[in-house]
């Protein structure tokens, strides 16, 4: 076993994607030396933690063969609740708790679809998407959202130590204990022997169960952080604050190398997709190009890498 | 017969069909190189109707695009008639016709294409005595026809009834041939089992057992799952091999599967193992009570083949490879090179891919990965399936190492010939029940077919 994970295959993909990163990296100095500015980079950094906690839960789904499309909801129903109801208390740490409820009844509820009832996960979850959204409109036609934000969040988002930002180093760590959990963990090879042969790793012994609702809770609960999160980044909560980030953390899981099929992959090259998809996006934006043919040139070079990748699959 | 359908690709050799040599790099160009074949499970479609699947692929047409509904029909019905099937409803959906019935349809489908050879897989597997006789007699009218049909069965009543010529096969090579007229069971059966069995045979004869009769491992009492097999009782002994045998596909094999968890309903009776009664309706129930299952398909279900042997080994035991929460590599790979010394597996490194070894090193990690619970009862469905015949010596070897160690082994094998060298006793299955028992020395395969055959035995005398 290499330093990196696995067999030679997956570590040349993670090369790759780095060898990427550091492409986008180079065009957007070109278009732009504002890039080679620390606050340019802050900025990024930040923009690429949003993306990359999602993107936790979503190398798992992805490594067990599944997907999590509940992302978006649950990234606005987690922000509205959590600073209403800690707005309400009067303390802001009951925004935490409000973010753990909701990611661990998501994930529950996909972890029923996905794997009790048996519903393909793309169609499950997407659903649950819709369900959450019906739930935030609901609540806020009864109740009017803060703009009082709790300030624990507001440091987490906004806040530096020394002269990283604190969103940076909060995504290290939870990353950090990623690759070790999918490295060292009983779970990491667990998810990696569902992923491979679903049917050989139910005859193994392997919970399969339980490793289906901790990736579908993880992801949940990622999305719910990344709410409290965006809600202390733009000081407020609001509908439809989590919509763009339904398919940016799955480009990131598959141009990090990852198999859409599962099975192969890790958390190390979803890193490097992070970064990779919000260095585009910001590079688009130097380019001061209009907004939709932004999005067609970000949609076009998604479907380039996701071919790319696709392709080194088979 | 893989070859025939364009299945699989021939290493070398030709086929020629009417005299002239074809190539078949996929189904469609046996079809049209007319070669038709039912295969023994059935390739319906269950939610169409009779004449949908009859005419699949090959439907009339009205003009360029629409389906000729009517002509289709009429096709359909002409098929049918032909095979005497005037009772079938060509607009009845397949799904809710009776097994014997499917068959005809399948066979009226292959007719469609109108084929200068028609081959039956094992056709009356799954009928009863009074369909085959019906499948037989048409098979007759179709050869009266000027068919030409390969018939492919394991019944010698089905061979002597039908068959011109007969060819038998073993392990890949043609064992022999009968001319018209010349069919002798006896005979047919020596060419079936085959020199190096005799030769084996001669050198070890089943040994009964003898250990300490008291000490049963695992008892089973009236275990029914419908439709696979019922009322099974059977005690298994610290230190016995306990063979499933019979005829393929009758319900040993889903007995193995009952007893290891994989059947969530319908699973009726008592399982005790250790003292502990258990209706397991998931695997790990089976694992914790202390039961292993080698399964017949390593690459589907035996092992994962993308990831390393050692990933592999140690997958059963993550738990306690855990030093605090992290696994121990040291410890994983002291297990993993000890299972690759003791089995001897031919590999590079255990970092390499389970997909990277032969079929019989793949089997043999396989089996490693169980070893390593430690298991007092094994199962071993099929084991020896793409194995070559130094691994399946070296298996066998293991697997007695385990009796002799105070396992108790349940072993299944679609080879006949592997219940003599290995068991001590066998119990022989047919239609899903116990149809005798066969200890020690009677463990011979006569007995074995005879039990097996019972019924058909009767129907020819």
């Amino acid at each position: 076993m290499s330093l990196i994970g696995g067999r030679s295959s997956s570590t040349n993909r993670v090369l790759l994607a780095y060898l990427i990163v550091l492409l986008v990296y180079g065009c957007a100095v070109g278009v732009n030396r504002e890039f080679l500015a620390w606050s340019t980079i802050r900025l990024q950094l930040v923009q690429a933690t949003f993306i990359g906690l999602i993107a936790i839960g979503e190398t798992f789904a992805v490594l067990i063969g599944q997907i999590d499309l509940s992302v978006p909801w649950t990234i606005t129903l987690s922000a509205i609740l959590s600073t209403n109801l800690a707005a309400m208390g009067g303390n802001q740490w009951i925004a935490f708790l409000v973010v753990i409820a909701v990611g661990v009844t998501v994930g529950l509820v996909n972890t029923i679809g996905v794997f009790v009832l048996r519903v393909h996960s793309l169609i499950w979850t997407l659903s649950v998407n819709l369900l959450l959204q019906g739930i935030a409109l609901v609540y806020i036609n009864a109740v009017a959202p803060t703009t009082h934000v709790p300030a624990a969040a507001q440091f987490l988002a906004l806040g530096n130590v020394g002269f990283m930002p604190m969103a940076f180093i909060v995504w290290m760590i939870f990353g950090g204990f990623a690759i070790l959990a999918l490295r060292v963990l009983p779970f990491g090879r667990s998810i990696y022997a569902i992923g491979n042969r679903p049917t050989a790793a139910l005859l193994s012994g392997v919970p399969v169960g339980r490793i289906h609702a901790i990736v579908f809770m993880s992801s949940a609960l990622g999305s719910a952080f990344v709410g409290l999160l965006l809600s202390g980044y733009s000081s407020q909560a609001y509908l439809g604050m989590g919509t763009d980030y339904l398919l940016p953390p799955i480009a990131a899981v598959i141009i990090g190398g990852t198999r859409l099929a599962g099975g192969e992959g890790g958390y190390v090259g979803s890193i490097a997709g992070a970064l990779t998809v919000v260095l585009l996006e910001a590079v688009l934006v130097a380019l001061n190009i209009s907004e939709g043919a932004q999005q067609m040139v970000f949609g076009a070079i998604l479907l380039f890498l996701a071919f790319l990748f696709l392709k080194r699959g088979r | 017969m893989k070859l025939l359908a364009g299945i699989e690709q021939p290493d070398e050799g030709a086929i020629s069909v009417n005299g002239g040599a074809v190539l078949i790099p996929n189904p469609r160009a046996a079809l049209s190189a007319g070669i038709a074949i039912v295969h023994q499970e059935l390739s319906l479609f269950p939610s169409l109707g009779v004449t949908e699947n009859i005419m699949i692929g090959q439907e009339p047409r009205r003009g360029r695009f629409w389906i000729d509904k009517v002509a289709m029909r009429k096709r359909a019905r002409d098929l049918l008639d032909s095979l005497g099937a005037t009772d079938i409803d060509t607009s009845s959906t397949v799904g809710d016709l009776p097994l014997a019935q499917a068959q005809l349809v399948e066979i009226a489908k292959a007719l469609s294409t109108d084929p200068s050879v028609l081959i039956l897989d094992e056709p009356t597997s799954a009928l009863s005595i009074t369909e085959v006789e019906h499948l037989l007699s048409v098979i007759d009218r179709l050869r009266k026809r000027g068919a030409s049909i390969v018939f492919i069965s394991h019944r010698f009543s089905e061979i002597e009834r039908i068959a011109d010529r007969v060819t038998i096969l073993r392990s890949g090579e043609k064992a022999g041939e009968f001319r018209p007229g010349t069919f002798n069971r006896d005979e047919a059966l020596a060419l079936m089992l085959g020199e190096t069995w005799r030769k084996e045979l001669s050198t070890r004869s089943a040994e009964a057992f003898t250990g300490d009769a008291e000490a049963t491992v695992l008892q089973v009492d009236d275990l029914t799952l419908v439709p696979h097999f019922a009322d099974i009782d059977f005690k298994l002994r610290r230190g016995e091999i306990l063979g499933f045998t019979g005829l393929e596909g009758q319900g040993q094999k889903e007995l193995l599967f009952a007893i290891f968890g994989l059947f969530r309903k319908g699973l009726h009776g008592k399982i005790t193992v250790g003292g502990d009664h258990l209706l397991p309706r998931h695997p790990r129930e089976s694992i914790s009570a202390g039961i292993a299952l080698i399964p017949d398909d390593r690459k589907t279900l035996g092992g994962f083949l993308n990831l390393s042997i050692s990933e592999n080994i140690a997958i059963t035991v993550l738990e306690s490879l855990r030093s605090a929460l992290i696994i121990n590599r040291r410890a994983e790979a002291d297990l993993v090179d000890g299972y690759i010394r003791r089995l001897s597996i031919k590999c590079t490194s255990s970092a390499v891919s389970l997909g990277s070894l032969s079929g019989g090193n793949q089997q043999k990690v396989v089996v490693a990965k169980w070893l390593a619970r430690k298991a007092p009862v094994y199962m071993f469905c099929d084991p020896t399936r793409g194995v070559d015949a130094g691994a399946r010596a070296e298996l066998f070897a293991v697997i007695r190492e385990l009796a002799a160690s105070g396992s108790a082994i349940l072993f299944y094998s679609t080879d006949l010939s592997e219940f003599a060298q290995l068991c001590n006793r066998v119990l022989v299955f047919r239609d899903g029940r116990v149809s005798g028992t066969l200890d020690g020395p009677e463990i011979v395969e006569q007995n074995i077919l005879d039990l097996s055959f019972k019924e058909a035995v009767h129907d020819a005398a």
